[in-house]
């Protein structure tokens, strides 16, 4: 459970230190996320848990995927999904829907991650 | 060898009238009253059939809304700036994907992007968003209350349609459905821009000439 978010923490940690060449304080980043210097070193030190929709305002604000946060996601490049489109799509919309498939995948690894182990039955 | 009976394949027609029967059905299942549906309410629905919605800002310029059914469970992507009408029309688009394309999408037979291979797909689905949000009896009664028959309905009666309806419905909604009742006839009031005639018959408050003199005052101090 902790692998994920301490790999998380190290993530954002890496990202604020290389943001566009001289890096961020944690206040300059927390300003750009609309939340506070502590949370942010919360974040880096995994005491908090950043939520899905944290990491999403984060790669916003980093510019990456939210996949830069999980090394080990894979995601298929056929989308079992359907839309409401008003025409073809273009590669940037199709890059939207990759990006959201990926917001997905990363819900589905904190839920995972989140959810207690079950004791194993030792005898 | 067993053989494997054959799936009849069903006319586009017949398809069309399963999608129908369905949101019938899925408004009965869920006590749908015709006036109290709004987007949370649709959301609810959403939520009980197992469907998580997320609302996105960034979609790209020509998607309103996509359904996904993985692995990683089913949920729908909705652009946030969409305006109520279409927001709904949406939602209850990609609950007919979710209730009728499910098994089709997970085996990837359907897939985004094709939008002429699944033709008959996505008009089913608007013919079940259409009914889900306002059946064409609960419509046909209504219009017919507003004095409203084929031959008789102007530009300005269908301003009245949308204003009065118990449940936001746009304009293309509106025309569709009324073509459909053989009300009006097909592409008669194509290139009409009924928003910007209904602010000019309705203007908003912002527009009318004593709020803005009694704004000018107010700034005047």
């Amino acid at each position: 459970m902790n692998n994920v978010y301490e790999s998380i923490a190290k993530k954002i940690s890496a990202l604020r230190a290389e943001f566009g060449g001289k890096g961020l304080t944690q206040e300059e980043l927390a300003v750009k996320m609309g939340t506070t210097a502590n949370t942010i070193s919360r974040w880096e030190s995994s005491v908090y848990r950043p939520s899905v929709e944290d990491l999403h305002k984060l790669s916003k604000v980093f510019g990456v995927s939210i996949s830069t946060f999980f090394p080990e996601m894979n995601v298929s490049d056929k989308h079992h999904a359907l839309m409401s489109a008003t025409g073809e799509l273009s590669p940037a919309d199709m890059d939207e829907l990759i990006e959201y498939a990926k917001f997905r995948k990363a819900r589905t690894i904190l839920d995972n991650a989140k959810r207690p182990r079950k004791k194993s039955t030792e005898k | 060898m067993q053989s494997v009976p054959e799936k009849k394949v069903l006319k586009s027609s017949e398809i069309y009238a399963q999608a129908k029967e369905m949101a019938k059905a899925k408004r009965i299942e869920h006590g749908v009253r015709t006036s109290d549906l709004n987007v949370n309410t649709l959301k609810k629905i959403l939520k009980k059939e197992g469907v998580r919605v997320d609302l996105v800002t960034s979609v790209g310029n020509r998607i309103r809304a996509a359904y996904f059914s993985d692995e990683d469970g089913c949920s729908i992507m909705l652009k946030k700036s969409l305006p109520q009408e279409p927001k709904m029309f949406a939602l209850a688009h990609e609950l007919k994907h979710h209730l009728m394309d499910r098994e089709l999408i997970a085996e990837g037979k359907i897939r985004c992007g094709d939008y002429n291979r699944n033709k008959v797909t996505e008009i089913a689905a608007e013919v079940f968003a259409a009914e889900f949000i306002f059946p064409e009896e609960e419509m046909h009664a209504f219009v017919s209350e507003l004095g409203i028959a084929a031959g008789s309905c102007s530009k300005e009666k269908i301003i009245e349609i949308k204003r009065q309806s118990p449940v936001p419905i746009s304009y293309i909604f509106i025309q569709k459905r009324l073509t459909r009742m053989s009300i009006i006839a097909e592409g008669q009031y194509k290139g009409v821009q009924f928003q910007k005639l209904e602010e000019n018959l309705y203007p908003s408050l912002y527009k009318q000439p004593w709020f803005k003199s009694y704004r000018a005052r107010k700034r005047g101090g």
